[in-house]
């Protein structure tokens, strides 16, 4: 029993890492902007389907594309913020998520009208394969992706705290007239910053892809457990969002070992209740609450 | 909010060019069949596979002159979007603007649930073969018809299977999505496994939003049950093969209630989908034949020539639909221009009264509406290709069996 | 007299809205002066110094532009493209950027300097001006006193070597203690060769370091004159000075 908790445990971890991942995307794009973005898991299944797409007519090792979804992402986040978003930056949130689920209906719908809702998956010669120790299983494919998301955060992270352009997307974030005078183009930095937060939402669609299956209508999912992860580690604070993954995933997973499946949604759930009753600005507390 | 406008424009625009598509005929000489299914959406690719079928019977009837030899069959099709609400809209503006004689059934529980509903309030037949749900049949109508087999029963060829292996498993375990589709799949497949009295040491619905299945699947692992039974769709079945790999979960066999059968199973999963088994209610080997299409061969052969690929049982089953309602029509020597209510009772009386052997298998209503006559059928995947195994008096392949480990493969 | 002066403003008019702030301001700042604008709360002093920058909408009440800085207008132009062009605003309430260290803080001001080599000398200078900022490199602003905020803030817009530096309210809240220093390293600022333009509430301070001064009342001008002469005017000395 003890081995399954453990096994359990280590599935939690690993699928947190995803989470993690594009969560800091979502996080990144609200600590900044002020704007929930709805159409976050859309990102992420763009970046799948570009995947996707490159190892059926190219024969791309998934792992070879993620620049690929990378570059894709970053372009069209980028574009997204200079066209749409960037006019409700500063305006009452509602604004914003008219606008943000706008994009979700319409990416979401225009992904089902060009790939049809069929689910897909991909299968490469390492597929399922798995690191084996004492009656535990590390899936390769979850432990490298696992890792590459670590290394993600890490490295945004470091260019948030440690580059002029990362500090410009901070001062933006706290003081946008301020840090125009100090010379930051705050309109640039937004679509930046838009656009970085989706081109990491891009590479962790494309690492899911080698796990999971894929199909247009992914997205809304992934963008309430974006929700769940940044509220449980803090709105707009980026380690927090490594915390907030963890946590989800490991609680789901745990707690589907221990009661069911069905439950483990609902204590997620409820655990997300608790957070925002009574610690809105994370568990760290280190949020940016409205 | 300028953005925000123009994509409701597009929006709007996507729609009417997807409903502007068929308009009604007014030939008398011609019978006109009305159809609202999904093309688009959700089910938009199941619902275009039903059209395909009514589309081949059609064309096929038409070729030999048409219902009787002598009366062409024109069909209106309607696009649903996948939503239950506009497939009953549908039907109506059918009954009542179009002044269809016949109606064909939609694809999905939901849309011909509602749809059915309108169908029955006007009296008009409604035939489908692409819904399982028992709930169909709960409702006490006398115009709703359904081809394949309650969504419980479906299932039974992959209990079957197992049941007549030697030496027999002992244990199942049996998970499945919590949608009502394949958890009615779980509730069948519990009531055969209790019948031929394996031993289920797990039995977990889970939610269809759950994203790990890794430890959803290690618990049913720990009970190391010989048989894994999955009430399916395509996305759960994909799901949980990967799944299994990654935990490394090597029971002696899989089986799904329903996606194998769907050819991007295959194309997905590659080597790692054989050795899956597949509950299904026909295929082209089975020794079935009928009138319109004849046997169950030449059935697979003709949709082969027409659509490029082979048919799987849920168009065969909208395809048996269209014939035991021809037949019922040209039995009863209904005529273009003259059918009105009280012909449509007498087709209502008349498929509940006909017992008919097709192509598709012997179709024969009980007093509910659902078919009576169903061998349970199961199909593996070997080397890349489904092949029947079972029973075995119609099996193409001995079933392989037991799966080798992950590991060995 | 100087040469032509640095800035140049000529019947600024200002609105918020409707609301008309500023009517027909002219001031003008000479290369190498201190000018204080002095004046009670309201009277359109950060303004004057958001017209300048670029934050606040301006035109003038003649024709020509509002605003010239070395005989070029700044009329239209965005708050980037002023810092850009060598001027620099210490804002009120000094407004450091509260969630980032001292050290981030100073980078940043020097944001337009994309010379790392640079960016590290000019940091030692301002880094030398106030020792203080020394010691808390690393400290989060917002764990800084009112006081060293203020210096970081002054720190931060020298990052960006500017010729043409504006203060608004540097003392705002501060102990006279730090008032002083704050003042101190101003006029050191100043005898370096930069251009100061200061608002100030501290009438006398202002006053006693400024070559020159301006009262601004109800958006209007109301008098001008030395530092000297304004410290000595019965209607300063009864509005602003008096004990």
């Amino acid at each position: 029993m003890s081995m399954l908790i453990i096994q359990s445990l280590i599935n939690g971890i690993l699928m947190g890492g995803i989470y993690a991942l594009y969560s800091a995307g979502f996080s990144l794009i609200f600590g900044v902007m002020g704007v929930v973005n709805i159409a976050h898991g859309d990102l992420l299944m763009l970046g799948a389907f570009i995947t996707f797409w490159m190892f059926i007519g190219l024969g791309l090792d998934p792992f070879l594309t993620l620049p690929f979804s990378v570059a894709g992402l970053f372009v069209l986040g980028y574009l997204m913020q200079r066209l749409a978003i960037n006019r409700v930056v500063g305006a009452p949130p509602i604004m914003s998520y008219i606008l943000t689920f706008g994009m979700h209906l319409m990416i979401s719908n225009l992904a089902l009208v060009a790939w049809t809702a069929d689910p897909r998956a991909v299968t490469t010669a390492y597929s399922g394969a798995n690191l084996a120790f004492l009656g535990l299983t590390l899936p390769w494919i979850k432990l490298i992706t696992f890792l590459i998301s670590l290394g993600v955060i890490g490295l945004l992270y470091w260019l948030l705290n440690h580059s002029q352009t990362g500090r410009a997307i901070q001062a933006t974030a706290q003081d946008r007239e301020m840090a125009r005078l100090t010379g930051i183009k705050v309109d640039r930095i937004y679509a930046l910053t838009f656009g970085l937060g989706a081109a990491i939402t891009g590479l962790a669609g494309s690492m899911v892809v080698a796990f999971q299956d894929v199909e247009p209508g992914m997205g809304l999912p992934y963008t309430i457990i974006a929700f769940c992860v940044v509220v449980l580690g803090g709105m707009g604070y980026i380690p927090g969002a490594l915390i907030g993954g963890l946590i989800l995933g490991i609680v789901g997973s745990v707690s589907t070992m221990l009661f069911t499946s069905g439950w483990s949604i609902a204590i997620t759930f409820f655990l997300l209740y608790l957070m925002l009753l009574f610690r809105p600005a994370g568990i760290t507390g280190k949020g940016i609450v409205e | 909010m300028k953005l925000k406008k123009a994509s409701i424009v597009v929006m709007a625009l996507a729609l009417a060019l997807t409903l502007g598509t068929a308009a009604p005929s007014l030939a008398a000489k011609d019978f006109t069949f009305g159809c609202a299914v999904p093309l688009t959406g959700l089910f938009g690719k199941a619902g275009n596979l039903v059209k395909d079928a009514y589309t081949l019977w059609m064309e096929t009837v038409n070729a030999k002159g048409g219902i009787a030899g002598k009366y062409k069959v024109r069909i209106i099709f309607y696009d649903d979007r996948s939503n239950p609400q506009t497939s009953a809209k549908l039907v109506e503006k059918l009954i009542t603007k179009d002044k269809v004689d016949f109606l064909l059934g939609s694809y999905g529980s939901s849309q011909v649930m509602a749809a059915s509903a309108a169908a029955e309030r006007h009296k008009f037949p409604y035939i489908s073969g692409g819904a399982a749900s028992n709930k169909l049949y709960e409702r006490g109508f006398k115009y709703y018809f359904g081809t394949l087999g309650k969504a419980t029963e479906e299932v039974r060829g992959n209990v079957d299977v197992f049941n007549a292996m030697k030496p027999k498993p002992k244990t199942v375990a049996i998970v499945g999505s919590n949608i009502p589709f394949t958890a009615l799949a779980c509730v069948g497949y519990k009531k055969y496994a209790e019948k031929y009295g394996f031993k289920i040491v797990h039995y977990e619905l889970f939610p269809i939003k759950l994203k790990d299945y890794n430890t959803m699947l290690l618990k049913a692992k720990s009970k190391n049950p010989d048989i894994l039974l999955v009430g399916s769709h395509l996305g759960v079945a994909l799901r949980v093969m990967k799944a299994m790999k990654e935990i490394d979960f090597n029971p002696k066999a899989v089986a799904f209630s329903y996606g194998p059968t769907v050819p991007a199973f295959v194309e997905a999963l590659k080597s790692d989908a054989n050795y899956v088994f597949a509950a299904s209610e026909w295929t082209p080997a089975l020794p079935y034949k009928g009138p319109v299409f004849g046997t169950a061969k030449q059935f697979h052969d003709r949709y082969i020539k027409r659509f490029g690929r082979a048919p799987d049982y849920v168009e065969a089953a909208s395809a048996g639909g269209c014939v035991v309602q021809q037949v019922a029509i040209e039995q009863l020597g209904l005529k273009p221009g003259k059918v009105g209510k009280a012909e449509r009772v007498k087709l209502m009386e008349k498929l509940h009264a006909l017992d008919l052997n097709t192509f598709y298998g012997p179709i024969h209503f009980d007093k509910d509406g659902a078919n009576r006559e169903h061998p349970p059928l199961a199909v593996q995947v070997q080397n890349g290709k489904l092949v029947t195994v079972y029973p075995a008096k119609w099996a193409e392949k001995a079933p392989m069996y037991p799966m080798p480990a992950w590991k060995n493969r | 007299m100087h040469d032509a002066p640095l800035l140049n403003i000529n019947g600024l008019e200002a609105f918020y809205g409707d609301v008309q702030v500023l009517w027909g301001v002219s001031l003008e700042v000479n290369p190498g002066e201190i000018v204080a604008v002095i004046g009670p709360n309201g009277a359109g002093k950060s303004t004057l110094l958001g017209c300048i920058m670029g934050l606040v909408k301006s035109r003038s009440s003649g024709s020509g532009p509002a605003v010239l800085y070395q005989g070029e207008a700044l009329d239209g132009q965005k708050p980037e493209e002023v810092v850009a062009g060598g001027i620099a605003l210490v804002p009120e309430g000094a407004r450091v950027f509260p969630e980032m260290t001292c050290l981030d803080n100073l980078l940043l001001g020097a944001y337009l300097n994309k010379d790392r080599q640079q960016r590290q000398e000019v940091l030692e200078q301002v880094l030398g001006m106030f020792p203080r900022l020394k010691e808390r490199v690393n400290q989060p602003a917002k764990t800084m006193s009112g006081g060293e905020r203020q210096m970081l803030a002054i720190g931060r817009a020298l990052m960006s070597r500017p010729d043409f530096l504006l203060l608004d309210e540097p003392s705002l809240g501060l102990h006279p203690l730090m008032t002083s220093t704050i003042f101190e390293g101003i006029q050191s600022i100043n005898q370096q060769g930069l251009t100061v333009l200061l608002v100030e509430q501290k009438v006398t301070f202002a006053l006693k370091m400024s070559d020159r001064g301006y009262v601004l009342e109800q958006g209007r001008v109301k008098l001008s004159a030395s530092g000297e002469e304004l410290m000595h005017d019965s209607y300063v000395k009864e509005a602003y000075l008096a004990v």
